[in-house]
């Protein structure tokens, strides 16, 4: 991670305000897309309560950048799980395909027409569509940047069992791209 | 359908690759590479919804506002009990008087610390304080120099028609002078345009200072009239 993540980590933690709203800038998304998967549309409420915490309790943090970024995802995670503990909910991952689709144009070459516009949402409304710990596996890996140990953390699963998760999420994602459904799905969504 | 690379069937390597951002791999597997990236894109880096409410909650949890009063009232009245007693404190000292110091502490001497804050004439005895990192403490950690103030002018242009009496204000109107707040403020944001963005943390006494490098904002209150305090007898 670059020096300058870690110089904003460290100013927030002794209380910068402009560091700290500049971690919050470069982390929140990513950290929202991540709680989308787990509890969907209330995602925001659910980042909301997770922000309050890691404002509370980053002084007593400790670590770099990368290990802010997973410190900030298990609390995340911590806070997705509260919610759909007290919402009586289960998580919203492995949504089908179909809810996601839409009716796709005829005539138009999908695949192309999807590389070139796949939009970051429907991105994530498709790798929400995988089981959950697939799902997890795939968004803290490849959008939140960590690696199969610092994952493994945030999951309580070791990393060989990321590294596992991970790759079947992404085999079935491979298989959904070649279907005319997927690239339709990620346009309607986007 | 035309993605002819996906059909690749995809390795362990691969996927880790992958995983892992790496150009090649996602240039290898276009479709997965394409949802990956577009998945992991980096945010706008504008203000986001729920960004104020976040900086809200670090700012109480970061600078409690009674703090740094306590802290220089106290040490207000610290200097004046140093530099006015400091030869009975030594008698004191000198001729064995420990404990009747002790006993007096325990005493009356709680007294003046703990009513200060209250009671404590303000004018009078901020007039007469010497500049903070040049009291007899000589911890520079204590001194809240620019940081808080910052913190106090965001507060204090965050919220137009407030005040200078506002006891929120109270440090800042004590420091800049009643009338002349926004000027101080104004003053205050020009050396410092947006270092902290640049990823530059701000020069802080206590980060230097702090003996034990933890970058908390400096020591409790309580620390300051320990023992400093004690050997002075009535």
């Amino acid at each position: 991670m670059a020096v300058d993540d870690d110089e904003l980590v460290q100013a927030a933690q002794r209380g910068d305000e402009a560091a700290f709203r500049a971690v919050y800038r470069a982390q929140q998304p990513t950290l929202l897309r991540y709680l989308t998967v787990l509890v969907g549309g209330d995602a925001e409420d659910v980042a909301s309560e997770a922000w309050l915490q890691i404002a509370r309790d980053l002084p007593k943090f400790r670590g770099d950048a990368d290990g802010f970024r997973g410190w900030a995802a298990t609390i995340a995670r911590h806070r997705a799980m509260d919610h759909l503990r007290r919402t009586k909910r289960r998580p919203v991952a492995a949504l089908p395909v179909e809810l996601v689709a839409i009716d796709l144009p005829d005539g138009q070459d999908t695949a192309e027409l999807a590389l070139e516009t796949i939009g970051t949402d429907a991105a994530v409304a498709l790798i929400a569509t995988l089981p959950r710990d697939q799902a997890e596996a795939v968004m803290l890996r490849a959008v939140l940047g960590l690696d199969a140990e610092s994952a493994g953390k945030v999951l309580g699963k070791r990393a060989g069992a990321v590294r596992t998760a991970a790759y079947r999420g992404l085999r079935t994602l491979a298989q959904r791209a070649v279907t005319p459904e997927a690239p339709a799905a990620l346009r309607g969504v986007r | 359908m035309s993605n002819h690379e996906d059909h690749r069937p995809l390795d362990r390597d691969a996927a880790e690759l992958l995983l892992s951002g790496d150009p090649a791999a996602r240039a290898a597997h276009p479709w997965l590479g394409a949802v990956l990236a577009a998945a992991g894109s980096p945010g706008a880096g504008a203000a986001l919804p729920g960004e104020d409410a976040a900086v809200a909650a670090f700012a109480a949890a970061h600078t409690p506002s009674v703090r740094p009063r306590r802290i220089s009232l106290l040490k207000t009245t610290l200097a004046k009990l140093l530099t006015v007693k400091v030869a009975g404190a030594c008698l004191a000292l000198v001729g064995g008087a420990g404990g009747v110091a002790l006993a007096a502490s325990n005493g009356a001497l709680p007294a003046p610390l703990h009513k200060a804050p209250h009671h404590a004439p303000a004018s009078a005895s901020h007039s007469a304080r010497p500049h903070p990192s040049g009291t007899p403490s000589a911890r520079p950690s204590h001194s809240f120099p620019a940081a808080d103030f910052a913190r106090l002018c965001q507060k204090w242009d965050a919220r137009p028609g407030h005040s200078p009496d506002d006891p929120d204000f109270g440090d800042l109107a004590r420091k800049a002078g009643r009338d002349h707040i926004d000027r101080f403020c104004g003053d205050l944001r020009k050396p410092r345009p947006s270092a902290s963005f640049s990823g530059v943390p701000r020069p802080q006494p206590s980060g230097s200072a702090s003996p034990h490098g933890s970058g908390q904002p400096g020591p409790r209150p309580s620390n300051l009239p320990s023992g400093s305090t004690r050997p002075q007898g009535r």
